[in-house]
């Protein structure tokens, strides 16, 4: 490496970042160094070829904006749903409290509603774990 | 497809504000761009593709805390480079392998189509990647935001949040590292271009 030219000097000459006199500087240096001549190509040439790595763009229909908008919007629904289905319940559980119903029928109704939702919530629970401590979720099908 | 930067600014105030339907064409202004960033740290589209969608949900839920003195751009690579930096190492400790078979590919450029040349382009190419997933994903990172997205130094120093100066030194580095790796590998850049 040439003592007066850093690699930094180097680095900014290669991709055009270095103010004119700096640059004039790294021009007359590299007229006499062929070894700094050839530093410059080799990472020239780098340079050129990792640019040159190019793709096709993706299809429109590639686009990431549908899973986005609905990993964005997914809360809001979620927000909803369980504001309005705990709204609805509390409603619903003062209203069948306050009727005048025949106290066998709000017992076998009471019983119907609590276990089933036991059981929706355990099996809920249940898939979760077992989501969540399988050790082949990560392997795509 | 690209987005005045008053527009985009517009745009990202619209979102903060609380309308996200104001956020599909920043989506699809970053998502070409971001895809090359990703692609080139992750090294397959579909990883790409996962760290991309990730980065946009992220940048979403933060918009909040975004300082609209800076530029949206640099934020959102940051975030996004970040997301890839997670998915790696998640991708290291469960020692997933790369998937080699869709990079970023050749396109031939020429009017004709060579395919004797297009096939050693290709190899080149190949290298050139087995090259860039040898090396560090620091030194990765930079080359991607350097070379596939051509960021200026300022720039890639807002986004890598370090010193301007530092950006130079890292480049240096990393280019070096990345010609190590393919001399040990064959390729011969002694004469300032592979072999």
């Amino acid at each position: 490496m040439n003592q007066r030219i850093s690699n930094e000097d180097l680095m900014r000459y290669l991709d055009d970042e270095l103010e004119p006199p700096d640059r004039a500087r790294v021009d007359d240096a590299l007229t006499r160094s062929t070894e700094l001549q050839r530093e410059l190509a080799i990472y020239r040439a780098i340079r050129d070829d990792v640019a040159d790595l190019s793709f096709s763009p993706s299809p429109r229909d590639q686009s990431v904006w549908g899973e986005v908008n609905r990993e964005i919007t997914r809360p809001v629904g979620w927000f909803l749903l369980i504001t309005g289905s705990v709204i609805f319940v509390i409603y619903a559980a003062v209203v069948y409290a306050t009727s005048d119903a025949n106290p066998w029928e709000k017992i076998g109704v009471g019983g119907i509603v609590i276990g089933f939702s036991t059981l929706l919530i355990s099996t809920i629970y249940e898939r979760v774990q077992e989501y969540r401590h399988d050790p082949y979720k990560h392997i795509e099908r | 497809m690209s987005l005045q930067a008053e527009v985009e600014v517009e745009l990202v105030r619209k979102v903060k504000a609380g309308d996200p339907r104001f956020y599909e064409p920043l989506v699809r202004a970053y998502e070409g761009p971001g895809l090359r960033v990703a692609m080139g740290m992750m090294g397959n589209r579909e990883d790409a593709q996962d760290a991309l969608q990730e980065a946009f949900v992220k940048v979403f839920r933060n918009l909040s805390k975004f300082d609209m003195k800076r530029s949206f751009g640099p934020w959102f690579y940051q975030i996004l480079r970040n997301q890839c930096r997670d998915m790696l190492r998640s991708r290291q400790s469960r020692g997933k392998h790369e998937v080699q078979d869709e990079r970023l590919e050749y396109r031939p450029a020429g009017t004709r189509y060579d395919p004797e040349r297009a096939r050693q382009k290709n190899a080149a190419k190949d290298l050139l990647w087995d090259g860039l997933s040898r090396i560090g994903d620091e030194h990765r990172e930079i080359l991607v935001l350097k070379e596939l997205q051509s960021f200026r130094y300022h720039e890639i120093a807002e986004i890598l949040d370090i010193p301007e100066g530092t950006v130079a030194s890292r480049l240096f580095h990393a280019r070096r590292a990345l010609k190590d790796a393919l001399t040990e590998m064959g390729a011969d850049y002694a004469r300032g271009g592979a072999a």
